[in-house]
């Protein structure tokens, strides 16, 4: 290993799984921390909430309206929902003008309290249902408390319909003048165990929906939200990557794939401008020259090198850029190329290619990584077969072979980390500041191959040349947090200045 | 075959408009082409608002009742490019009495509706605007809106 590689290290604190798995005695200069224990400068602080810690979490809100302004647990949790589960402003609201804040849902003053004890009841002599119409004998009726009453099947197929679409925001008595709210205790009487189960989910994921600092983890069928209290003002200096208890990580200021170290506006810049013209840009670069007058793209299917502009009417030559007057008869050759209109013609054409060449060259990279990093995934699965032959070829255990496992998560992570700073650096002016990310980049980057390489080696090398692979993990994870953490630096101190022209 | 549930309703609704509905108005439900009634299709004529510029005409509508009304409203419709900032290019209402969603509730009855949308003509909602011709005539141009208006009911009169 040269010296260059431990100038990355940290070996104070260095504390990791292997510390007393035998190798006490090595040099201590080889194992190294991978874990930091203190959060980093460019982590933000978040919690990753399960289904039921949500669910708690809205109850204890209830409770907290409910304690705060004397109401019944339903009435509570239904103005909580109605107004956006804002706590602060509801119990406001409510301390300031209590009739009104009821009547926003509905309700009089009385019914403050109100704790619904809701029941089926035979029908009434002569009723007839104005919903269904039906004059057969009816089983059942409800009324809510307003005294509107209908038989419970209509009750129940309108709630149900108005539950498997999720309108669960306020739902009330279907007297078409009435507004006397359903609450919490009806939906639980009328709808079954399953559809009542579905309204919570409903309510639970309204709830997440509603809160700026909650939201929900952006991995398909994840159930995992996240709550992290960060402004969305400071999204220019902060990257708020958040990961839920499944391991998924994402950037918690726009709900996008983890992105660090390139800031959220950036990163929606760049997606869009790949998205427009990354693949056109490609093709146009390959296959076209802009006519030296007017720029006009223009494409050679074919024919003479005797260039005719349709936009300017300029004639010029296809090789040399010259003008055509010069070449005279020459269709298919030109002996032009050196002289000096020529040249000129064709500086021209070069510096508007330059960014477009520009552009080429950091999206090359960032999809190069990207690319890789699809490649490092299959790695991964191949890793675990590895980790199971090394087990049964050496007398390693399973706690022992999980180093390839950490080594490949890295890897993986790294790569990502890479693509953004390619996608960040197109967008940094070219000045010295520039330079230094681009050192830290390329450092990163030399590393990150580096570990790949000895990633591909076989089985029986692995397992020898394991303190190596450890190093290098620990030294690749070190290069990835320096360069966030100046990113980082540089972020809040307004260090990079951006070229947002392209 | 449309359930029992809607049937039993509408018929009630037939019954009901019989024996008593506004004044000026009509309802009825579309026959099929075997002559019996298509009670998920009605046919209504509404007229103008006395002492407003729809006055004097009756305007045809035809409501259309989903399988699962009365959990789901019925669609309204004016013939196709009827002039008016609430009414759809295609002739649909657009009226939060009638939107599922809004104002809808199984109890309200075609009375009612009947009655939303009469009111709905003379008395536009500019926040909810559903064709672009007559919203910017009402918004920006209100004599060549009420010229309009009044061509169109001439159009109407029987």
């Amino acid at each position: 290993m040269d010296s260059d590689i431990s100038t990355g290290f940290t070996t104070d604190q260095s504390f990791d799984a292997f510390e007393d798995d035998g190798y006490d005695d090595l040099d201590t200069n080889s194992v190294v921390s991978v874990v930091a224990e203190e959060p980093l400068s460019y982590e933000v602080p978040y919690t990753s909430l399960s289904h039921e810690q949500l669910k708690q979490r809205f109850v204890s809100s209830v409770n907290q309206i409910q304690n705060l302004c004397g109401l019944s647990h339903e009435v509570a949790e239904l103005l909580l929902i109605h107004n956006k589960f804002n706590i602060e402003w509801l119990g406001e609201r409510y301390l300031d003008n209590p009739a009104r804040t009821l009547q926003s849902i509905g309700l009089d003053l009385k019914y403050a309290d109100y704790s619904f004890a809701p029941r089926l009841l035979p029908a009434p002599p002569n009723f007839l249902c104005a919903i269904c119409c039906d004059d057969a004998t009816y089983p059942v009726t409800f009324a809510l408390p307003c005294g509107h009453r209908y038989c419970a099947s209509c009750f129940k197929t309108y709630l149900r319909m108005r539950v498997s679409e999720g309108d669960i925001r306020l739902n009330c008595c279907l007297n078409s003048e009435c507004r006397f709210p359903i609450t919490d205790s009806v939906y639980k009487l009328l709808l079954s165990p399953s559809d009542y189960n579905r309204y919570r989910d409903q309510l639970i994921k309204l709830y997440v929906n509603c809160l700026p600092y909650l939201k929900w983890c952006i991995y398909p069928d994840c159930t995992y939200a996240v709550e992290c209290k960060v402004n969305q003002a400071d999204l220019d200096h902060i990257i708020p990557t958040v990961e839920c208890n499944d391991g998924h990580k994402f950037c918690f200021g726009c709900s996008n794939e983890e992105h660090a170290p390139c800031i959220c506006r950036l990163f929606a810049k760049w997606n869009k401008k790949c998205a427009d013209d990354s693949e056109t840009a490609n093709w146009i670069n390959v296959h076209t020259k802009g006519c030296p007058k007017c720029q006009a793209t223009i494409e050679k299917n074919g024919g003479c090198n005797h260039m005719l502009c349709r936009k300017c009417g300029h004639e010029w030559c296809w090789v040399c850029s010259g003008p055509w007057s010069e070449h005279g008869t020459a269709y298919y050759n030109c002996s032009r190329y050196d002289e000096k209109s020529g040249q000129e013609a064709r500086d021209q054409q070069a510096k508007s290619k330059a960014s477009l060449e520009r552009y080429l060259h950091y999206y090359n990279r960032y999809a190069n990584h990207l690319e890789s990093a699809r490649l490092d995934k299959k790695l991964y699965l191949r890793t675990q077969k590895k980790m199971t032959d090394l087990q049964n070829s050496t007398s390693m255990t399973w706690i022992e072979v999980q180093y390839l496992a950490n080594a490949s998560d890295v890897l993986q992570h790294c790569r990502r980390t890479l693509m953004w700073t390619y996608a960040f650096a197109f967008y940094l002016e070219r000045n010295n500041n520039t330079h230094i990310f681009e050192n830290n980049q390329q450092d990163l980057e030399l590393a990150v191959e580096k570990l790949s390489e000895m990633f591909e080696r076989n089985t029986s090398e692995l397992a020898t040349k394991r303190l190596e692979l450890l190093d290098m993990t620990s030294y690749v994870s070190t290069r990835r947090s320096l360069l966030l953490k100046d990113t980082q630096l540089g972020l809040l101190e307004g260090r990079w200045k951006y070229n947002l022209s392209n | 075959m449309p359930n029992p549930l809607c049937l039993n309703r509408l018929q009630q609704e037939r019954k009901d408009w019989r024996k008593d509905h506004p004044f000026g108005f009509w309802a009825k439900p579309q026959k099929n082409p075997d002559g019996s009634l298509n009670l998920m299709k009605w046919n209504v004529g509404i007229p103008g608002k006395k002492d407003t510029k729809w006055e004097g005409a009756v305007f045809p509508v035809t409501l259309t009742f989903p399988e699962e009304y009365p959990s789901r409203p019925p669609a309204c419709h004016f013939p196709a490019g009827f002039y008016h900032p609430n009414i759809y290019p295609s002739g649909k209402v657009c009226l939060s009495l009638v939107n599922e969603g809004e104002s809808w509730k199984p109890a309200i009855r075609v009375k009612e509706i009947v009655l939303g949308i009469q009111e709905l003509l003379d008395d536009p909602n500019p926040r909810s605007p559903a064709q672009e011709k007559a919203y910017h005539d009402f918004v920006r141009n209100k004599d060549l809106y009420n010229k309009k208006v009044k061509e169109q009911v001439k159009r109407y009169i029987s």
